[in-house]
C-alpha cells in the first residue's frame, strides 16, 4: 500500500486485513448488479439453428434442430455430441476435468462449448431471418 | 526483496500457493467450472507480508509451475491460466496501490472476478472465436464473487502468522 510519505512497510500494510470497507461493499453490489444483468440479457438473443464443432481436423456443421448423437474427436479422444430438443452438450470426454461437459447445454446463437485439452470447440450458429428484422 | 529472509519467505508462499492450486485439482469437483482459485489467497498473504512485488511474484510463480506439472507449459490450458492470473493481478495490483480504501476483501473479489472475466475473453476470442462462453459469466461470476470473499477470509487468517515470522526475518 502506497501511502502519502511514500514508505512501504509491513505495518501500513498489516491495514489491508480488516473487516470489508464501505468500497468492499461497493464493489460487491456493482459486480453483483453487472453478473446478474447478464442472467437476463441472454433470453433476448435468438434460438440457434446449426452447430459448428471444430477440431484439429477440420470443422463440421450439424443440425441443431434435428435430434442426434454424434462422435468428436480430438487428440485425447472422443467425446459424444448430443443433440436434443434444440439444444446441444458434449458426454464422455476424455479430458480430464470435465469442463466442457459442464459448459452445455447451449441453444441459443453465438453460444459454445469449449475443451481446451481436447481441441474441441462447439460454437451455436442462427441467422436473423429477414422476416424477423422487418416485422 | 533481496534478503535471504523475505526470498525464503517467497520461495515458501510460492510453493504453498502451488501445493492448494494442485490439491483443489485432484480433490473431486462436482461442478468442474467453478474452481476455488485457493492459490490466491498466498498471493493476498504476500501482498501484505512482502508488498506488492511479493504478490506479483506468487501468482506468476504459481502459474509457471501448475502449468509446468499439470499439462505442459505452452499448452492452451496454459494459456487461460496466464490469462486468468494476468487479469486478476492488473485488477489487484493497482487496488492495493490505492491507498487503503479496500481491505483485502474488495481485493479478493476484484482480482477473483478478474480471473473470470479474463479467462473468458481468452477462451472465448482466441478459441471460439465469438464471445461465445460469456453465458457462463452469470454461474462463474457469482462463484467468483463467493470464493473471492472466502479467500479474504482465509488470508486474513493466515497473515497474522506468517507477518508474526515475516517482522523477525533478517
Amino acid at each position: 500500500m502506497r501511502v502519502v510519505d511514500g514508505r512501504d512497510t509491513l505495518a501500513k500494510r498489516m491495514r489491508l486485513v480488516r473487516r470489508p470497507t464501505f468500497w468492499d461493499g461497493m464493489l460487491l453490489v456493482l459486480l453483483l448488479v453487472l453478473t446478474f444483468s447478464l442472467i437476463v440479457y441472454p433470453r433476448q438473443s435468438i434460438q440457434g439453428t446449426h452447430l459448428e464443432v471444430r477440431t484439429p481436423d477440420g470443422s463440421v456443421t450439424y443440425d441443431l434442430t434435428r435430434n442426434g448423437i454424434y462422435p468428436v474427436a480430438g487428440p485425447l479422444g472422443t467425446a459424444m455430441l448430443i443433440v436434443q430438443d434444440g439444444s446441444a452438450r458434449l458426454e464422455n470426454a476424455p479430458c480430464p476435468l470435465k469442463i466442457c461437459e459442464s459448459m452445455g447445454p447451449v441453444e441459443k446463437a453465438g453460444e459454445a462449448i469449449l475443451c481446451l485439452p481436447n481441441r474441441i470447440s462447439v460454437k451455436v450458429t442462427g441467422e436473423i431471418s429477414i422476416d424477423a428484422v422487418t416485422r | 526483496m533481496r534478503s535471504p529472509g523475505r526470498i525464503a519467505m517467497l520461495a515458501m508462499l510460492i510453493s504453498t500457493a502451488f501445493v492448494l492450486a494442485s490439491l483443489e485439482r485432484l480433490l473431486p469437483n462436482p461442478a468442474p467450472m467453478i474452481r476455488l482459485g485457493l492459490g490466491n489467497i498466498m498471493t493476498l498473504v504476500a501482498f501484505v507480508v512482502l508488498g506488492v512485488r511479493g504478490g506479483v511474484w506468487v501468482t506468476g510463480g504459481r502459474v509457471a509451475l501448475v502449468s509446468l506439472v499439470w499439462g505442459g507449459l505452452f499448452s492452451p490450458t496454459a494459456v487461460l491460466s496466464v490469462a486468468g492470473g494476468v487479469s486478476s493481478l492488473i485488477v489487484m495490483v493497482p487496488m492495493m496501490k490505492m491507498g487503503g480504501r479496500f481491505s483485502l476483501y474488495g481485493i479478493s473479489l476484484a482480482g477473483a472476478y478478474a480471473h473470470v472475466l479474463g479467462q473468458l475473453t481468452v477462451a472465448s476470442l482466441v478459441y471460439v472465436g465469438s464471445t461465445g462462453l460469456f453465458h457462463l459469466l452469470p454461474i462463474l461470476g457469482t462463484a467468483a464473487l463467493a470464493t473471492g470473499l472466502f479467500n479474504a477470509a482465509m488470508a486474513g487468517m493466515l497473515v497474522k502468522r506468517y507477518a508474526a515470522v515475516s517482522s523477525r526475518l533478517p
